[in-house]
């Protein structure tokens, strides 16, 4: 009935007939998507038909498309510029970063606004129910200039495609047209519901019915965002592991074939999750930034709270990345052996050490985050003199975790080596010593968070030595286990080793969730021995906020680079050779500096954006002051900062 | 209140530094096991029977490791032992050259234990240390002298002794040792007979050891290549045990009833003396390899003769040199097993001296030219290297640079020897017969002579067992298709070969080494003085605002 | 202060050294603190400094190359910066003395402070010219030992012919057991018999043949524990693979192994240096049985297994 009443109503039977259409243009892909393949089976002239095997598929199709091209090097123009960039390469390279910088950002922030506007709205509590909002409205704002900037940039990466690769770009399209349009239609669906969903924020913001709908609209926008960077994937996913051709690269006119490669699931996944990775990475810079900028002791309060949340979220998506690259990895080698080798062993394997070293970077930062953290908690004293322990273990494991296989040496150094490998820090370059390192590392992360948590709390529950014991007793195990693992790992044979990292994540994420919830359950009913106080963090720990942001952005320059370059001279992998004069891997030490021009100049535009950003800034803060904390207990907070 | 032990702040400090200090010292000292050196010898014992237990673990050890090249029956006939040279030890006759006791007798476990683990330097024989545990070693030298050594027994006390030498008082080495042991080496001694006079191995150079295998002096400038030296190259302890003990089983005698303790000590004293100071690398026992052969600027003129002062500053680069066993011909035996090399240069030349040692000086037969035919091949498994007899060709030497390292992407080069298809390379070869040739390498078979005077040889002689030539050619050349160029401070690759004529070293069968760089000192530049004077302004400037800030600071 | 090198140590060994030196700090800080007393943040960073330097510089054998040993410190550095600013009070313990020092409080401040001022400049300007100035060190060369494997790797047979092998799929028909099967367990089942039994089974007689192979063609450099230390291995650069390292052929696909010796060093690709090593392609020399026998004696002798994909 309260249905009924409500379509009555003008304003919410508009957002159900908006919700419907969205709905519907949901649908399209799937439409177009299967229209063209009946088209096709109408069409079949038996007269001539030419069949082809599918490369990856194996199946049989009929030939409906032209082969790759054999390209030459006259086919690849190039601008008249000093070196870099005469290479047509390195500005495809560069407007491609940016537009994926800014597009991964454009749709990991819905995501996020999503799960917080629902957070909102489930809080009982009306003044942190609020906060949240405010939070989830604030995020919005921020992507809504980098959702324009996304699509300049891609405006400008397809022009760029057109007038440097063209007869590359053209084979692509032949194959993939039918998903460029749905992509062109999606573009249009997207940015319609990104709009109503920012400027209807207010206006929806009814604390009922009109709210569910805009929280709706959230999903939907994900869904939209998801399915575009989806279809997006099939074309890069396509050119690692050509489907859907023969081995001329002959379309056989199955569009399922070309869509569904080898690898577009995997990197869906690895790219969704990253992305979710990566705009919490911005959203904890762009928090960070607010802080030290702040005039107010209230501003520096709810930026305070909003780079902690974004930071929580950054890292809880962090946590499945490495399985997610994991599948990928494993996808990669399943196709191509020596792709796999080419990755993790050959040519690119400098490259992984340099993301070990950011790897390394972001779990020092984030327990640096915590411990400063416990500062601006009082009754965090007794938890401080852990935190030699865990930088120790930490570091011991970063050793471990940053020494690569093989060295980087003079001649003379290596004679004294003898090898490559050293025999005594050369062991910690296999893959057993690296599972043992980064398990460690973890761990000593969630028992960060895990102090962080206790810091301001005199535990109420009569068990509370019992799940004491309990906790520590998991650690110990987890610890003794992974270590124990990993020293076994080099005496037995390289299939079963394989096997013995999964008891290894096994106990690490038994300890972060087990762990977890046993800490929130002893939290029950705990003292308080002072608010969290809110805008009292260290200044340094929000340089470390931004170092994290920052080290996201390189990772994911550097691993991009590594995916795109493991085809080495080939478009599409053994389908669409690369004939231009620069169809060689770059030297390491120029792929570095491309890449670190490349994460400069998507902050020099981040740092922009934030700066416009303070023009439409919110009037007020929300005030961080909670209710249900006894003010009276430390100082105040916020000075008169009650509502 | 305080302490108990009242220490002030640094001695606190201290307290801390000493205790990690300890710890590490603990540590060490649990953990190495090499200390103390006196001489002395170790205790004779006649050797009781060894266990089943331990002649089966050694057995097991003999039949993983050491069966290749000592063979299953211990005969010194392993599968590999016919491309070895020196031939591996047989052991049935229990003739053994590294001992402590006298000569004639068979040698004390611990000797044998000590071979095995500290190798034969020189030879394939390798360090078993930290490959084989204590125990094992212990046990395959149980099962050796058990099982192999069969026409003589270890625990037969009728027939066997052991007389471990005595190590008398040891000289300690001072220049009039050296001068003493130099006087026994010439005279007394006669070591100069088979040692020859310079002591490079070059006396005798056609003796024979026992089983009729040509052996050869030692070079006493190498001792990291001495087979007793126990990876300890430059303890004299080594020399004086085996100019005491002789080696058995070769023509080197013992010298214990000649020459007194002293003597002894003083020719060891002075063999030691000969052997260049480097680093001896402890994983092969040579001396590591000096990658960068560094040219000096010299004002005015090269000089003609490599007896010239100006060589005395100019540090010599050791180049170590392996066999050509890559392409047909293989070449098992390289009698030149390293090159020293320097370098000078003027505004117009580079100049390379080249120095190693060779026991003869060889010029080409006509019979030598005549079996060039039999050069192509690979001498086949099965027939004793050791025993081959080869024609004599010239003694030679050879530089090798990229013809174009100028144009090449670091780190690319051509292939080390004689360049590749992509890739050529110049190579300047002299040849004992006196003639300079230029050569332009595309790879193992395509090295092809190019007419050319650019590169001359000053200086080139043979006196006492060492070959020494000088090549010099002008920096840069007309020929820029073929000649290498040389620039002011870039690494130029530059690799060597060397041709023993009387081991019938010629074409492909050589010695040869890796890549080296030859850098061409430049000056130091000018930025150098005066950009640090910069940087120590900045940082002045840079104190004085943040003291005078902070002082701001403070007044507020 | 001389070298205290520990010869042979282990990689836990290294870690265990490194977690006493710690628990030793700790201890002493408690000792400290019983008393009522304790080291200076300050003191406290640059004494683990110092430590870690010399636990790394001088016991840790062999000595790491450079490059490491200013990553590990570099760490240090950092870490111990994270430390000591993991909270304020010891962040305002490490600035004191620093802060003193800026402000010369006391006379022996001011003189620490003059040495300081002193010092710093000069040690900008050495560092400076030791930066600008020539070292003609050999240049750092960065090489992929194990690079990327070609799909499928066509070897000219001695006997006769060009066979193609799938590095994917393809087997060594030498690892087989008593019928002739190609067996994954074989070597388990022999790792500790004798080659030479007169009695011995198929397996190890295909390990003797490859034992033979192996010592007259390949321990020259490889050496006679197959651990890269030939008599010729001095002289080369790259240095022969150590096989006895589990970051060899212990990482390796048995047919990645027999691709690396059938085309030897000019069958690298560029990342590898194919012009530096001294690995001959075996195709030349040798039939692609022997060194398929060659490789079966290299796993057994070494006692790893070939790395295999499942």
């Amino acid at each position: 009935m309260k249905l009924m009443k409500a379509v009555g109503n003008g304003k919410r039977g508009w957002s159900l007939v908006i919700l419907g259409v969205m709905a519907a243009l949901l649908l399209l892909p799937v439409v177009v998507a299967l229209a063209p393949a009946t088209s096709l089976a109408a069409d079949e002239a038996p007269a001539q038909v030419q069949k082809g095997k599918d490369v990856y598929f194996k199946t049989e199709g009929i030939v409906s498309g032209p082969p790759a091209p054999q390209t030459t090097a006259k086919d690849y123009p190039s601008y008249d510029l000093p070196y870099p960039l005469s290479e047509s390469r390195v500005i495809v390279w560069t407007i491609a970063q940016q537009h994926l910088y800014f597009g991964s950002f454009v749709l990991a922030v819905p995501i996020f606004c999503m799960i917080i506007e629902l957070v909102g709205i489930m809080s009982k509590d009306r003044t942190v129910g609020k906060r949240y909002d405010d939070l989830a409205h604030d995020f919005v704002r921020i992507s809504l200039t980098a959702y324009s900037v996304t699509a300049i940039l891609g405006g400008l990466l397809l022009f760029t495609f057109i007038t440097l690769y063209p007869v590359f770009f053209t084979y692509l399209t032949s194959l993939f047209k039918p998903f460029m349009h749905i992509y062109a239609l999606l573009f249009l669906a997207e940015s319609g519901t990104l709009y109503i969903y920012y400027y209807g924020w207010d206006r929806m913001n009814d604390g009922g019915f009109l709210k569910w709908i805009h929280a709706t609209l959230g999903i939907l926008l994900n869904v939209f965002g998801s399915t575009l960077m989806m279809l997006a994937n099939s074309w890069s996913s396509f050119m690692m592991s050509p489907a859907g051709v023969d081995e001329k690269g002959q379309y056989l006119g199955n569009l399922v074939h070309l869509l569904h490669n080898a690898l577009w699931n995997p990197l869906n996944v690895h790219r969704i999750i990253g992305n979710m990775v990566f705009g919490g990475g911005i959203v904890v810079a762009y928090a960070a930034y607010k802080f030290l900028s702040a005039k107010t002791e209230q501003e520096k309060a709810y930026y305070d709270w909003m780079g902690y949340i974004a930071m929580f979220l950054a890292v809880a998506s962090l946590i499945p990345l490495p399985f997610a690259g994991y599948w990928l990895m494993r996808e990669v080698y399943a196709y191509r052996q020596q792709m796999g080798i080419t990755l993790m062993g050959g040519l690119l394997a400098w490259l992984f050490i340099i993301q070990a070293v950011l790897i390394g970077a972001l779990f020092f930062t984030v327990n640096y985050y915590l411990f400063n953290g416990m500062g601006r908690m009082r009754g965090s004293e007794p938890y401080r003199k852990y935190i030699k322990y865990i930088l120790f273990l930490t570091t011991a494991a970063f050793l471990v975790w940053l020494t690569p296989h093989t060295l980087v040496m003079r001649a003379a150094e290596l004679k004294a080596i003898g090898g490559q490998q050293h025999p005594v820090i050369g062991n910690f370059g296999v893959m057993s010593a690296k599972n043992g390192a980064v398990n460690t590392m973890l761990m000593t992360t969630i028992i960060s968070f895990i102090l962080y948590q206790r810091s301001n709390k005199i535990i109420a529950v009569p068990w509370a030595a019992w799940g004491n014991a309990a906790m520590i007793g998991m650690f110990a195990v987890a610890l003794v286990n992974n270590w124990w693992l990993a020293i076994m790992g080099y005496f037995i044979p390289a299939n079963i080793r394989v096997g013995l990292s999964v008891p290894q994540v096994v106990g690490t994420l038994t300890c972060l969730f087990v762990g977890l919830a046993i800490n929130t359950a002893m939290m029950r009913g705990a003292k308080l021995t002072g608010p969290i106080e809110w805008g009292k963090i260290s200044v340094r720990s929000q340089y470390g906020l931004f170092a994290l942001g920052v080290s996201f952005t390189w990772l994911m320059a550097l691993m991009g680079y590594i995916r795109s370059s493991v085809r080495l001279f080939w478009h599409a992998m053994e389908v669409f050779r690369d004939n231009s004069p620069w169809a060689f891997t770059h030297a390491i030490g120029f792929a570095a500096n491309v890449m670190s021009f490349n994460v400069l100049i998507f902050w020099i535009f981040t740092l922009f954006v934030f700066w416009l950003g303070e023009f439409s800034s919110h009037k007020t803060v929300p005030s961080m002051v909670d209710e249900r904390q006894p003010v009276g207990l430390g100082r105040p907070v916020v000075a008169g900062g009650s509502k | 209140m305080k302490g108990i032990v009242s220490v002030g702040r640094w001695g606190k400090i201290l307290l801390a530094g000493g205790l990690v200090v300890t710890v590490l010292g603990v540590s060490v000292v649990f953990t190495t096991a090499q200390t103390g050196k006196a001489p002395e010898a170790p205790k004779a014992q006649m050797p009781g029977k060894a266990s089943p237990e331990d002649l089966a673990a050694g057995k097991a050890i003999y039949f993983r490791k050491c069966v290749w090249c000592h063979g299953p029956e211990g005969a010194g006939d392993g599968p590999a032992a016919d491309r070895l040279w020196p031939r591996p030890r047989n052991f049935t006759q229990g003739t053994f050259k590294i001992r402590h006791t006298a000569s004639g007798e068979l040698p004390l476990l611990d000797d044998l234990f000590l071979t095995v683990t500290n190798g034969l330097p020189g030879s394939a024989m390798p360090s078993w240390e930290g490959i084989l545990s204590d125990k094992q070693r212990h046990q395959v030298v149980e099962f050796v002298r058990t099982e192999l050594v069969k026409d003589r027994d270890f625990t037969d006390k009728e027939n066997e002794t052991f007389t471990p030498i005595s190590f008398g008082k040891q000289v300690a080495t001072s220049k009039e040792s050296i001068e003493r042991g130099r006087e026994v080496y010439m005279n007394k001694g006669k070591c100069v007979e088979c040692h020859g006079p310079d002591a490079r191995g070059d006396g005798n150079a056609t003796q024979k050891d026992e089983w009729g295998f040509p052996i050869r002096p030692a070079d006493l400038h190498k001792c990291w290549n001495f087979r007793g030296n126990r990876r300890d190259p430059y303890n004299p302890t080594n020399i004086f045990r085996e100019v005491s003990t002789g080696l058995n089983g070769t023509p080197m005698p013992s010298f214990a009833e000649a020459l007194s303790s002293d003597q002894r000590w003083d020719v060891a004293n002075f063999v030691i003396s000969l052997c260049p100071k480097k680093n001896i690398d402890p994983l092969t026992t040579k001396p590591n390899n000096d990658f960068v052969i560094k040219a000096t600027f010299v004002k005015g003129e090269l000089p003609t003769s490599p007896d010239d002062a100006v060589w005395k500053d100019v540090s010599a680069a050791y180049v170590g040199l392996g066999s050509q066993i890559m392409h047909k011909p293989r070449n098992f035996v390289r009698l030149v097993d390293d090159v020293w090399v320097r370098s000078l240069y003027n505004d117009k030349q580079v100049m390379y001296l080249l120095e190693w040692d060779d026991r003869t000086k060889s010029l080409g037969t006509p019979e030598a030219v005549a079996q060039t035919a039999d050069f192509k091949e690979t001498p086949p498994a099965g027939e004793p290297i050791a025993m081959r007899q080869y024609p004599v060709f010239n003694d030679a030497v050879a530089i090798q640079f990229p013809s174009h390292w100028e144009t090449l992407s670091a780190p690319e080069k051509p292939r080390f020897v004689f360049g590749d298809a992509k890739n050529s390379v110049d190579v300047w070869k002299w040849e004992a017969d006196g003639s300079t040739k230029l050569y332009t390498g595309q790879g193992f078979d395509k090295l092809e002579v190019r007419a050319g005077d650019s590169v001359k040889t000053p200086f080139v002689g043979f006196k006492d067992g060492v070959w020494r030539v000088m090549f010099t050619r002008t920096l840069t050349t007309d020929d820029k298709e073929h000649d290498v160029q040389f620039t002011t401070g870039k690494y130029i690759p530059t690799s060597f070969f060397v041709w023993d004529g009387n081991n019938g070293d010629h074409g492909l069968k050589m010695s040869i080494s890796t890549w080296y760089y030859t850098i061409l000192l430049p000056p130091v530049p000018k930025k150098a003085y005066i950009y640090p004077v910069f940087a120590a302004i900045f940082v002045i400037g840079l104190q004085f605002w943040m003291v005078s800030k902070f002082k701001k600071g403070s007044k507020k | 202060m001389g070298k205290i090198w520990i010869p042979g140590m282990m990689p836990i060994e290294l870690l265990l050294i490194l977690a006493t030196t710690f628990f030793v700090f700790v201890g002493v800080g408690w000792l400290l603190k019983t008393q009522n007393r304790s080291i200076p943040k300050f003191g406290q960073a640059i004494l683990i400094w110092l430590t870690a330097f010399v636990i790394l510089k001088f016991v840790l054998y062999p000595p790491i190359p450079s490059a490491l040993m200013k990553t590990y410190m570099g760490l240090i550095t950092l870490v111990l910066f994270l430390l000591v600013s993991a909270d304020e009070e010891s962040w305002t313990d490490f600035k004191r003395p620093i802060l003193k020092t800026l402000a010369g409080e006391t006379p022996g401040y001011r003189g620490v402070r003059t040495i300081t001022l002193v010092a710093l400049p000069l040690l900008a300007g050495m560092g400076t010219y030791n930066n600008i100035v020539p070292k003609f060190e050999e240049p750092i060369e960065l090489r992929t030992v194990h690079p990327a494997p070609p799909a499928a790797v066509k070897v000219h047979d001695l006997k006769g012919g060009d066979k193609t092998f799938t590095l994917q799929t393809a087997q060594n028909p030498f690892r087989v057991d008593e019928d002739g099967q190609y067996s994954r367990d074989v070597q388990q089942k022999h790792v500790n018999d004798n080659p030479f039994d007169p009695n011995a089974s198929k397996y190890m007689q295909y390990v003797r043949e490859g034992g033979a192979i192996f010592f007259q063609n390949c321990h020259f450099c490889h050496g006679d524990n197959l651990d890269g230390r030939g008599m010729f291995a001095f002289a080369f650069n790259p240095i022969p693979a150590n096989f006895s390292d589990p970051g060899t052929i212990a990482q390796l696909q048995e047919t990645f192994v027999f691709w690396r010796v059938s085309k030897g060093g000019p069958g690298l690709p560029r990342e590898g240096f194919p012009w530096a090593s001294a690995m001959p392609p075996w195709e030349q020399h040798l039939t692609t049985d022997e060194m398929w026998k060659a490789i079966l004696f290299e796993y057994w002798h070494t006692g790893f297994y070939p790395r295999t994909w499942d």
